[in-house]
């Protein structure tokens, strides 16, 4: 019984990922056992073999399409992480400059994107929709990590400002080799929100913004929708899911490289 | 030798009123320290010690007075030619994104000196302090003792005319604070910097100063050499020290009843 406590509260590596991989192999099989039985209409919900045979017939369009997708997603979360860093420190640095812009960024991030997206596609978007797709993606993705960096600025101890200020440190010094460090496990929590919403902005902004040049898994889950091509639109579900969990799964990893040796968040204890 | 630059601090009607306290931290308090002193500062909790240490190391402004920095020819010093002054605050607060070779490092970083040319002298204090082979560990990795000495490995580093230390060795069990009180002692010694410390504790006073100032309701209740000659490492257990510790402790006793 102890055994198993305290298993379950450290699990190993192999049984966070086993275990998860297990339970959705388990749905798999629940699904297509009840489709069959039932005979629902490929159209409402196609079987699970369906889908991968799908996949599997058009897997060169999908990938070229989930490509398309990642590529956006990355561009517009290395965007919406830079502007984030950068306006985190400018507001650190000018009270007044926070007080004045900060309820506009708000703004930006209770507007739904699908609300603001016709018309960020009016001003940029018009000749060239990528760029459109990926500002809007980029505009969902820097505020988390703007609000998170800059508690983390916030956070820095009083004793090693002072450390700082005695050894007359350099404004930039201090940033560089205090400010930021201090700050960047909030960053990088910031960071992996960002990630995740970046994908979604990317996706949101393709429904509204239709294509550009390289059709993303938003645009074939539209197209087969028009065309009632359920397992389609499953197939691109699917992939989309997976940028998903890799997209995360990348950013954990890298706050984990991160922070691994010096940081209490991701330093294991021995109980 | 860092203490031989001979820089003095003429603290003179010195006041200090935070807003929404009634009565001032500190008012009309002078003080001067000349090179190479050891200065205990003691006093009931309160009394103004941390305060007046911020004033000096520049982390707080006077309401009133002023602190002059005067260098042996008499100068007033300002800007760049100020000493250097290091901190040992209460807490050891490292960086703990940096190993203890960087952390002691990092104000000879704050000044431009190369790694590689700061290197013998971060090893050769990191020695004098106990903390060989543990210059690639993470602070998280140290006690609470093996912080401190990382943290005042680090104000040493730059062999400063001043330290400041604020109640260093209050958190630390009494073995470990003897152990560092020694250390201190040994390097005071040798670098003869200007120390000024803040402590709670008579024996530690007693112990490392060359003079003893005792705060009370914000002013100096009374200055007290004290001349042990050369350190001796059974020093605490001698009669004079005892009986000294006693008159202080005494002392200190007789400002707090005239507070009450």
């Amino acid at each position: 019984m102890t055994d198993w406590s305290a298993l379950m509260a450290r699990p190993p590596l192999w049984l966070r990922v086993t275990l998860p991989c297990l339970f959705f192999v388990l749905v798999l099989v629940a699904w297509q056992i009840v489709v069959q039985m039932a005979d629902i209409s490929p159209l409402i919900l196609p079987a699970p073999s369906a889908v991968f045979d799908d996949l599997w017939q058009h897997a060169g369009t999908l990938a070229l399409s989930a490509w398309n997708t990642l590529l956006i997603t990355l561009k517009a979360f290395a965007l919406g992480t830079v502007a984030g860093i950068l306006l985190a420190i400018a507001f650190s640095r000018s009270r007044l400059l926070e007080l004045a812009v900060s309820p506009l960024l708000v703004l930006t991030q209770v507007t739904p994107t699908v609300a603001i997206a016709p018309l960020v596609l009016v001003w940029v978007g018009i000749d060239n929709v990528d760029s459109a797709i990926l500002l809007l993606a980029a505009i969902i993705a820097f505020f988390p990590v703007t609000s998170n960096t800059m508690l983390g600025l916030r956070s820095v101890s009083h004793d090693l400002h002072d450390l700082f200020t005695v050894r007359r440190a350099t404004s930039l010094q201090r940033l560089f080799l205090l400010e930021l460090p201090a700050a960047l496990p909030y960053t990088l929590a910031g960071a992996r929100m960002a990630g995740g919403m970046a994908l979604v902005g990317a996706v949101v902004a393709e429904f509204v913004a239709g294509s550009g040049t390289d059709a993303g898994l938003a645009w074939r889950i539209s197209e087969a929708a028009n065309r009632l091509n359920t397992p389609r639109m499953f197939a691109a579900l699917f992939l989309l899911g997976l940028l998903g969990v890799a997209i995360s799964g990348a950013l954990s990893l890298l706050q984990y490289l991160c922070l691994r040796r010096w940081h209490e968040s991701a330093v294991s204890r021995d109980r | 030798m860092a203490g031989t630059h001979g820089f003095r601090i003429e603290a003179r009607g010195i006041g200090k009123h935070f807003s929404g306290q009634a009565a001032p931290t500190l008012s009309a308090l002078d003080l001067t320290i000349g090179g190479g002193e050891f200065v205990s500062l003691l006093g009931p909790s309160g009394c103004g010690k941390s305060t007046l240490l911020r004033l000096l190391a520049g982390l707080l402004r006077p309401s009133a007075g002023t602190i002059r920095w005067v260098a042996s020819d008499g100068s007033s010093a300002s800007g760049t030619t100020l000493p250097d002054i290091a901190l040992v605050p209460q807490e050891p607060t490292l960086l703990p994104w940096k190993t203890v070779f960087d952390n002691v490092y990092l104000p000879l970083r704050l000044r431009g000196t190369a790694r590689t040319a700061a290197m013998p002298r971060v090893l050769d204090l990191l020695r004098a302090l106990g903390l060989e082979g543990r210059e690639k560990s993470w602070p998280r990795e140290l006690s609470g003792g093996m912080k401190m000495r990382v943290s005042i490995a680090r104000a040493l580093v730059t062999d400063p005319d001043f330290l400041l230390m604020d109640e260093p060795f209050a958190a630390l069990d009494e073995l470990t604070r003897h152990r560092l009180n020694d250390d201190l002692r040994a390097l005071y010694t040798q670098r003869r910097p200007t120390v000024i410390l803040v402590t709670h504790s008579v024996e530690e006073a007693t112990f490392l100063s060359t003079r003893i100032v005792a705060l009370s309701r914000g002013r100096v209740a009374w200055d007290l050499p004290v001349d042990f000659g050369a350190h001796r490492a059974d020093l605490r257990d001698h009669a004079a020290f005892q009986a000294l510790r006693g008159d202080i402790s005494a002392r200190l006793r007789a400002d707090q009843a005239a507070l009450s």
